[in-house]
């Protein structure tokens, strides 16, 4: 318990120093924001307290933090390149199971699969991020205009919302992929310094330049899919708060809708939208992953945990370390944000947020009298 | 005086919560009389509707019934409610204590038509063979209480009724199995004012005819000029004074319940906020010590903050819980 | 009933422009494909010049877009278009395959509900137990399990080790056709044997491709459970002295109100994970079929896929709309 007590007190304070310094950074931007906002900044505290009370919630975090360190240094501590071919020194290398040359084994080209897999830690987290950038602010914007303005714009915009939930999201997002290399590659021949960019990020050498095109159309295919989630959640909270008394007086001082929008309602419908994106983030992990199975997006060498997977199929069920070790990867970082979005949420939802500190110790009701009960204080 | 059907003693019910344990109600203790009209007062939170809750064990988690008994004495027994086991307090519920509950419009569950809700809680009860045999007993109990045309009603779904109406439905779901206590919390707070007369006049009525024990909960004095025998006033999860309704409204003791009278010169104006008292009700998560209304009493001395005051006989049948009086 | 047909037709009605938008949306994604489709249609880079003409001719490609929308839908309406890669009718491609990704859909549906309806139910009744947590670790694992993987691990254990089923191909269909699907339709007719064959070729990929579902309709089962459990009038019922069982049956009631919505979506995310499933399985259907056309620039086929995924989506919607209108009495027609 007291064991218990230390590490959350550590976490807490790991919280607190994190909270401080996101409400100091915004203070110099904004003066006066810390006071007037003193009691959201409370609320914010208590929630981190909750969340370092949830288990499953610190080991999302965990993982999270694990694995967005992996997509920063992965490709950097990895032992050996994702372009570096043992197979042409030592055939024996091909499909050399764990332990004999490489601790994790090597794919057929006899490359080590755990530089591999940090390599592609870097190709998933970049995917991801992206796609995330590219769908979530569209999907907002759209979702505020929508809500702010309604009558028709609204009614056009949610059929055309629509319209994309109902269609199989995998299917649009392969259809894409499929198609959009060829516009793309042109794109990035003419831009060098985009393909540079691009390079960079993945952390990949100039000769990938021609696989680019590839990588990219999958994460226009996977934001074309993402935005209307996000549209739709945020209109509907953008109808709630439109009705709100300080959206009514900033109309009526003339502020332009555009600014009452993103100043003034956005700022707070964020909070529940960035648990939706954590949660939301995992499954962008997933599908990347679904979709370079299909053969669709990187192409080798680059690594990618599902194109690992999807060469590997070929040597099913001999090199079972090609299917088992990146598929586990694949699951340990979907869980991660899982975990952290579904302890966020909890955090976030105030009814659901008394129950996780006050677990009361269950006392059998017959004794009604002078029953006892663990009485959890908090601060 | 009559006997005492009801015994409440020590009741003690906290709330468990994120933010810490709420003390919802703490140490309350009143009898109530076969036949009368016992009215529970106090602003809003006060701890009314738990208190009430908890006599039959209806308290849910994140909330626990702490301490404390509650006697019911029906004819020739003494049982103590808060140790019955579940299926004994089940049978106790709807069927000897019967509740009406503040919000008609969520009372009822809106996927059953009401002749089925009425006709349910005659058949939990063992008194028809099935809901369909129910039925029938349902269209006179939904006459007894005046809902209009009730063969025709007895097949409306909930959202087709008006919430006066609906009020009707709860009460007659109340009064169905003839209970020999009904407790009505806050019956006409959510009705319009036109309706809120009709459905006091009609629990007046039910008590007349069925001789039901009537615990009222309300916070508007004026209901409690017109229909309560004695008053019970809340504070902060406390009673504070206990005592007749003429006694109440002519001598009040408690230097709350006096604000109460005060800042209510019209009995017919509710009190949602008590302007005359300065400051509000306090957090009950850590609520005062000694007397939780010394931060707003005008008469404190030093004793009141150390001790908590119990209630006492200042008068005949006349209690308060103050340690100046 | 009268009223519910009504309904019904209204309802439908609104769906039209959503299939047209569908077809629209993937016919300007086919559009967009700056390779010569005409060239790869008539035999790729050795196609004589015209033949070349002639796919042109054939397809209309030579006319305005929405001259190759209308032609291309109503075409496949008719069934008169031909694929140019397999050179049937595209309708008797897609048909054919259809009812392998339906049937599998089916078998993981019926996963779903099996595992996530109870689950759901036990999680909220015991909640903030072991159970409870079991169940949303359950539920979060489902969600981050990727789908190529499970399938792989299963059949590794059930194919390599002890193989027990079997992956080539997919069993005939029964003679007789009722409901197109060969499951049901070869219980209904008697025909065991082939049953099954059925069964035992597709219940391993029905449960990896329902396995996430699961988890999400047991979640979803359980919070919707609670919700319901919460409500005032539950309060009402307890005070009225009605039995604990009783009580959940109403909160029951109440719940499968938005869990139908739910197992609704349901149907629609199965189809639209059947790709994966069906790639690792080796099942001969319409996901498969559709990556295949993609990668061949096939896209009369890619628009009737489509087609057939808004449709199916359309008829999702409709059974729960139909639902909705038996369960709740506020829902008016
Ligand atoms: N489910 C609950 N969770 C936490 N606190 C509760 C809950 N129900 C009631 N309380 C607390 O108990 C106190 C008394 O509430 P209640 O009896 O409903 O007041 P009222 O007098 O208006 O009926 C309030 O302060 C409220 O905060
Ligand atoms: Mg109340």
């Amino acid at each position: 318990m007291s064991q218990d007590e230390y590490y959350r007190g550590i976490l807490d304070r790991i919280s607190d120093a994190f909270i401080g310094l996101f409400v100091y950074l915004i203070s110099t931007i904004r003066k006066g924001w810390r006071e007037k906002n003193r009691s959201r900044i409370a609320e914010w505290k208590l929630m981190f307290y909750a969340l370092n009370r949830s288990p499953p919630g610190v080991i999302g975090l965990f993982l999270v933090t694990i694995f967005v360190f992996l997509g920063i240094f992965g490709p950097l501590i990895a032992p050996y390149k994702y372009n570096y071919f043992p197979i042409f020194e030592n055939s024996k290398t091909y499909l050399s199971p764990p332990g004999e040359f490489f601790v994790l084994g090597a794919d057929h080209f006899g490359r080590d699969l755990l530089s591999l897999l940090l390599q592609g830690a870097r190709t998933s987290l970049v995917i991801s991020i992206i796609v995330i950038l590219l769908g979530v602010p569209a999907g907002i914007i759209l979702g505020l205009i929508a809500g702010y303005f309604g009558g028709k714009i609204d009614e056009l915009i949610m059929r055309i919302t629509d319209m994309f939930l109902a269609f199989p999201p995998l299917i649009l997002a392969i259809a894409f992929a499929a198609v959009l290399p060829d516009r793309i590659s042109y794109l990035i021949n003419t831009y060098p310094p985009l393909q540079q960019f691009l390079l960079w990020l993945f952390a990949l050498e100039r000769t990938e330049g021609g696989n680019l095109s590839r990588l990219l159309a999958v994460m226009i295919a996977m934001a074309v899919v993402w935005w209307p989630g996000y549209a739709r959640i945020t209109r509907g909270s953008t109808l709630t708060e439109r009705e709100a008394l300080y959206v009514e007086s900033a109309r009526a001082i003339g502020l332009p809708s555009s600014k009452i929008m993103l100043r003034h309602i956005l700022p707070n419908i964020i909070g529940p939208i960035l648990v939706y994106v954590t949660l939301d983030f995992g499954t962008v992990v997933l599908t990347e992953a679904g979709l370079s199975f299909l053969g669709l997006g990187a192409t080798p060498p680059i690594a990618d945990w599902g194109r690992i997977v999807y060469d590997g199929t070929q040597f099913f069920p001999n090199a079972w370390w090609l299917i088992i070790f990146p598929g586990f990867i694949v699951f340990l970082d979907v869980l991660g944000w899982n975990l952290l979005g579904d302890a966020l949420r909890d955090v976030l939802d105030p009814k659901l947020r008394r129950s996780i500190e006050f677990k009361v110790k269950k006392v059998k009701k017959s004794k009604t009298k002078d029953m006892e009960i663990k009485e959890v204080e908090h601060e | 005086m009559s006997k005492k059907i009801l015994e409440v003693k020590n009741l003690t019910v906290h709330f468990y919560t994120y933010a810490g344990i709420v003390k919802a109600i703490e140490e309350v203790s009143f009898d109530v009389f076969e036949g009368e009209t016992f009215a529970l007062v106090g602003e809003t939170g006060c701890g009314k509707s738990v208190t009430a809750r908890a006599i039959t064990q209806l308290i849910e988690s994140p909330g626990r019934i702490v301490r404390g008994e509650v006697y019911y004495n029906p004819d020739g027994e003494r049982l103590n409610l808060l140790e019955l086991p579940d299926e004994e307090i089940r049978t106790i519920r709807g069927n000897d204590i019967a509740y009406i509950f503040q919000d008609p419009q969520s009372s009822l569950d809106p996927l059953y038509n009401v002749g089925y809700q009425v006709s349910e809680s005659l058949f939990v009860h063992g008194r028809v063979k099935s809901i369909k045999d129910g039925i029938k007993k349902a269209v006179n109990i939904l006459r007894t209480v005046l809902l209009p045309d009730p063969e025709r009603r007895v097949s409306n779904y909930p959202h087709e009724l008006s919430g006066g109406m609906k009020q009707r439905v709860t009460i007659g779901i109340g009064i169905s199995n003839d209970p020999r206590i009904l407790i009505a919390d806050e019956p006409t707070t959510a009705l319009d004012v036109t309706v809120q007369a009709q459905i006091l006049w009609l629990i007046k009525e039910m008590k007349k005819r069925y001789g039901v024990t009537v615990i009222l909960i309300t916070h508007d004095m004026g209901v409690v000029a017109d229909m309560a025998d004695r008053v019970a006033v809340m504070y902060a999860g406390k009673i504070v004074e206990v005592a007749e309704v003429t006694e109440v409204f002519k001598n009040p003791v408690h230097p709350y319940t006096q604000g109460l009278l005060k800042a209510v010169p019209n009995p017919l104006k509710k009190i949602e906020r008590l302007e005359t008292i300065p400051g509000t009700v306090p957090s009950l998560i850590n609520p005062p010590s000694g007397c939780r209304f010394h931060p707003r009493c005008p008469e404190i001395s030093k004793v009141c903050k150390e001790k908590i005051p119990e209630l006492r006989e200042v008068k005949k049948n006349h209690f308060v819980a103050c340690h100046n009086r | 009933m009268a009223e519910l047909k009504k309904f019904l037709v209204r309802r439908m009605l609104t769906f039209i422009p959503t299939i047209i938008g569908i077809t629209l949306i993937v016919f300007a994604i086919a559009y967009l494909i700056p390779a010569d489709p005409a060239r790869a249609w008539a035999g790729g880079e050795k196609a004589s010049q015209k033949a070349i003409e002639l796919v042109k001719e054939r397809y209309h490609l030579n006319e305005p877009w929405y001259d190759q929308y209308i032609f291309l839908i109503t075409g496949l309406i008719k069934n008169e278009i031909i694929d140019p890669r397999t050179s049937n009718p595209v309708m008797d491609d897609v048909g054919k395959r259809f009812p392998v990704t339906f049937q599998l859909a089916l078998f993981a549906y019926f996963f779903v509900l099996a595992i996530g309806i109870p689950l759901g139910l036990i999680s909220a009744l015991k909640r903030d137990t072991a159970i409870d947590t079991f169940v949303r670790i359950f539920a979060l694992i489902g969600v981050s399990t990727p789908v190529f993987w499970l399938g792989y691990i299963l059949i590794y254990i059930f194919f390599v080790n002890i193989r027990i089923i079997n992956l080539a191909g997919v069993p005939p269909s029964p003679e007789i056709v009722i409901t197109h699907v060969p499951v049901i339709d070869s219980l209904i007719t008697g025909n065991f044997e082939l049953f099954r064959q059925h069964v035992a070729r597709f219940w391993l990929p029905g449960f990896v491709l329902g396995f996430m579902g699961a988890g999400v309709v047991a979640r979803f089962v359980r919070n919707s459970f609670l919700e319901a459990i919460s409500g005032d009038y539950i309060e009402f019922l307890k005070a009225k002295g009605v039995p604990k069982l009783r009580v959940y049956r109403h909160a029951m009631k109440n719940s499968l109100v938005p869990i139908i919505t739910v197992l609704g979506l349901q149907f629609g995310v199965l189809l639209s994970g059947a790709p994966i499933t069906e790639t690792v399985f080796g099942l001969p259907g319409i996901g498969l079929y559709a990556v295949f056309s993609i990668g061949t620039l096939d896209f009369p086929a890619i628009v009737a896929v489509t087609l057939l995924f808004a449709l199916v989506y359309v008829i999702a919607n409709l059974i729960v709309d139909i639902f909705y209108a038996v369960i709740d009495p506020r829902v008016r027609y």
